[in-house]
């Protein structure tokens, strides 16, 4: 995701990550690790884990997150869930596209985006005429 | 618990950013796309021979 950040950037995206420790387990990390001091987006502090509880990714009885990824519009809807056990990791190349989607979409009105869509591909209007042409 | 379609409660929270600590609301990104990344990382080894290393009055106060 750090390496794609100027990518979301550029499409007028904020990326926070968040986690259960505290700022100054953010900052241990930052500070220690070459992964985590590329990171130039907020890394937010859920200690208590509410937002994690509020999202669903919050593990009971082990105080840790899951794997978890929301992509939210310019009004403060939420359009996309991913939540990964925390043995697998997650896509940023992926996200992006999702992104790339959503933003289509609501460019867009009456247009979707199909299965695996990138931009310059086709996108779909639906209508009475797709009705079992899919 | 959050649903695709729905507006995401507003939370005021604490971020690291840049060297330092700020205070932030998740209203404050209306108007933009957000992505929410939730990790599970933990304070590892590395992490806390660096922890050790800050002066106790600086620990003292953050906890």
């Amino acid at each position: 995701m750090a390496d794609l950040y100027p990518k979301f950037r550029e499409l007028k995206a904020e990326v926070l990550s968040v986690s259960t420790d505290t700022v100054y387990v953010h900052k241990a990390w930052h500070d220690t690790s070459k992964a985590i001091a590329k990171i130039r987006f907020p890394m937010v502090a859920d200690p208590t884990g509410n937002l994690a509880r509020e999202f669903g990714t919050y593990i009971e009885g082990v105080g840790l997150s899951l794997r978890g990824t929301f992509l939210v519009d310019p009004d403060g809807v939420l359009k996309v869930i991913e939540i990964h056990d925390n043995s697998i990791g997650r896509s940023a190349k992926e996200l992006l596209r999702k992104l790339q989607a959503a933003i289509f979409v609501r460019e867009h009105g009456g247009e979707v985006c199909p299965a695996s869509w990138e931009p310059g591909k086709e996108t779909l209007k639906p209508s009475l005429d797709l009705v079992g042409q899919i | 618990m959050v649903k695709i379609g729905h507006v995401i409660p507003d939370f005021e929270l604490e971020a690291y950013q840049n060297d330092e600590i700020k205070t932030l609301r998740l209203s404050q990104f209306r108007g933009q796309w957000l992505i929410c990344s939730s990790t599970r990382r933990t304070l590892r080894s590395s992490a806390q021979r660096s922890w050790r290393r800050w002066p106790t009055s600086t620990r003292s106060s953050a906890s």
